[in-house]
């Protein structure tokens, strides 16, 4: 059946793929896009994925969509679902590989005038501190016991290690310790490969920029956030938990499969494997998950720590008077059990984000309060060459997408097809020209993280607003980029 | 997988690690090899090129020796980090002139 034949408007930004697009659907699939995302979405088999997520057993209202989805393996990426705790099911599809990758704003007190003389020795010192790409571990190695304070307490374990202080935690989504991790479950190999990767960056999409803050949209929670005026520097951070939770993951897609057999539940897509949330594979898969969370943060934490200390160095001063405060960091690729009020009723949920982000709404009690009364950071990276957008959750995302919103903007092209059409063009180059400086352990692979495979996150951004889902806040450009 | 990551041609034979891994059916096979490839390059920092391989399709086992070096930089033109080796869209099958396999990596 062609999604077009099928597909109903809910308003310009809202559309529902009805379940009888596919037998078996449970709910119906609701996209938020405008036209041309929605279109850009269907041409990668994303909007069917968002489809096949309406399968699992307990989901909740909606398989639902953000803006900048596209294709993932299990949930297209930009994926939401609600299962019910007591009798749906959890999906380490529905997290990805990633566990729990995520992004963190590192404030400043310097303007771009104040930086640009010292950029490249701010990046090569950053190059240098942060490892990067292919093979790229840290200096800090953890033995198995320090592992398992790590999965256990997450960025409060770096904290005490000196790369932070109390107040980061603060400002760190759940406060940066994942309840329910349950560090036994996290296999050898998974602790084999993660032992030397904290504090390290990984390569592909994942970044640390140096960004100048360019225009303020909303000056009261620019404020709130700790924003000044355009011109302020700020430094942007996305990774996860590197091949800890990339191990996690793969550990458990099989025994997911089995579990998935064993259980009766019939699904469209073998990555969509899953398991009841009250059974023994799906509490040893939340406890791992939330172990992999933990490093997750941990390995954010680390990484904030280092760049201070690079920013210090380069600039001669303390960071402390540097004016380097989290504003705050926020995770794209978990499972959390979480209470929703919906139709008059609260229940209890297991939220499924893939490529999605919490947009929590100002009252939310697990908001910091400092940011009770304005509503949560809300991260939107764009691309290297273009632009990226804080937000501020609204009540629109607490009523329609369990306070979830979306973590970029999403590929246009195939990573494949950006290298194609990208062939001769030296990015480095032209970056360079738009006074934009760039460290890459891979210059080849640079074309896949050009401008041209994204979509204008202005555009995802805009679909946000229209749907009350998140506010724009600021808008940044970067002017320094580290890359794997 | 390691054409992604490295430059085969400068990849030079000068360690080999053997493992052995089982499963129930070919596809599996092949995901359960490749992980564990993966988990010596992360883990030990090696990137191999050369494969010799033995599948016993009954027993469900195979045995394999990887040859390769230490993964260096600056000579082997870094590519790919490969994150995960999935079961999207699995195939190994026989062909006339030989098995053909696919197999989707997260990178």
């Amino acid at each position: 059946m062609d999604w077009r034949d099928v597909i109903q408007r809910v308003d310009d930004n809202r559309w529902e793929l009805p379940t009888l697009y596919k037998p078996g659907m449970r709910v119906p699939a609701r996209i938020y896009a405008s036209w041309p995302l929605l279109e850009m979405a269907a041409s990668d088999r994303a909007l069917d994925q968002a489809a096949n997520v309406a399968f699992l057993p307990g989901i909740v209202w909606r398989s639902l969509a953000m803006p900048d989805i596209h294709w993932g393996y299990g949930f297209p990426i930009g994926g939401v679902a609600a299962t019910r705790v007591e009798d749906g099911v959890v999906s380490p599809g529905g997290v990805g590989f990633d566990i729990n990758c995520g992004t963190r704003i590192i404030l400043t007190s310097l303007t771009e005038a104040e930086v640009r003389p010292h950029l490249e020795r701010l990046l090569d010192q950053l190059f240098r501190d942060v490892p990067a790409g292919l093979g790229g571990h840290g200096d800090l190695k953890v033995s198995d016991a320090e592992l398992d304070d790590v999965l256990s307490r997450g960025a409060a374990w770096a904290v005490e290690r000196g790369y932070g202080v109390p107040d980061d935690l603060e400002v760190t989504e759940s406060n940066g310790t994942m309840p329910g991790a349950n560090p036994a479950q996290v296999g050898h190999r998974a602790r084999a490969r993660g032992s030397r990767q904290l504090g390290t960056l990984g390569a592909g999409n994942h970044f640390l920029e140096v960004q100048v803050l360019e225009q303020v949209l909303d000056r009261a929670a620019a404020t709130a956030f700790g924003f000044g005026e355009p011109g302020q520097v700020v430094f942007f951070l996305h990774t996860g938990s590197r091949g800890l939770g990339h191990q996690v993951c793969q550990d458990f897609l099989e025994e997911m499969e089995g579990a998935q057999k064993r259980y009766g539940i019939d699904l469209p897509d073998r990555q969509l494997a899953c398991a009841p949330i009250r059974s023994p594979e799906g509490e040893r898969y939340l406890g791992a998950m939330a172990a992999a969370c933990n490093f997750a943060w941990t390995n954010r934490q680390v990484i904030t720590g280092l760049t201070r200390e690079a920013v210090a160095r380069v600039f001669g001063e303390p960071w402390e008077t540097l004016g380097m405060d989290v504003v705050y960091d926020v995770a794209h690729n978990s499972a959390k059990l979480e209470r929703h009020e919906h139709e008059g009723q609260e229940l209890d949920l297991c939220v499924h984000r893939k490529g999605a982000t919490r947009a929590f709404a100002a009252g939310h009690p697990e908001l910091p309060e400092r940011y009770r009364q304005v509503g949560q950071p809300v991260f939107v990276p764009g691309d290297m060459g273009r632009y990226s957008y804080v937000a501020v959750g609204l009540p629109g995302a607490m009523r329609e997408t369990w306070g979830s919103a979306c973590h970029g903007a999403g590929r246009t092209e195939s990573r494949h097809q950006a290298l194609r059409m990208l062939r001769g063009v030296d990015l480095v180059k032209r970056l360079g020209e738009q006074g934009i400086l760039v460290r890459a352990r891979n210059r080849r692979l640079l074309a896949e993280e050009a401008s041209e495979a994204y979509k204008d996150v202005s555009n995802v951004v805009d679909v946000l607003a229209a749907a009350e889902i998140a506010a724009k806040v600021v808008r940044t450009r970067p002017m320094g980029v580290i890359k794997g | 997988m390691y054409a992604l990551m490295v430059d085969l041609d400068r990849v030079e034979p000068r360690e080999a690690r053997a493992l052995a891994v089982s499963a129930p059916d070919l596809e599996r096979l092949l995901v359960h090899w490749l992980v564990d490839l993966l988990f010596v390059t992360e883990t030990e920092g090696l990137v191999f090129a050369a494969f010799e391989v033995e599948v016993d399709e009954a027993a469900g086992s195979l045995r394999a020796l990887a040859h390769g070096e230490p993964f260096d930089p600056e000579r082997h033109d870094a590519g790919y980090d490969v994150k995960a080796v999935t079961y999207h869209d699995l195939e190994v099958v026989r062909e006339a002139s030989g098995w053909r396999a696919r197999v989707i990596l997260d990178v």
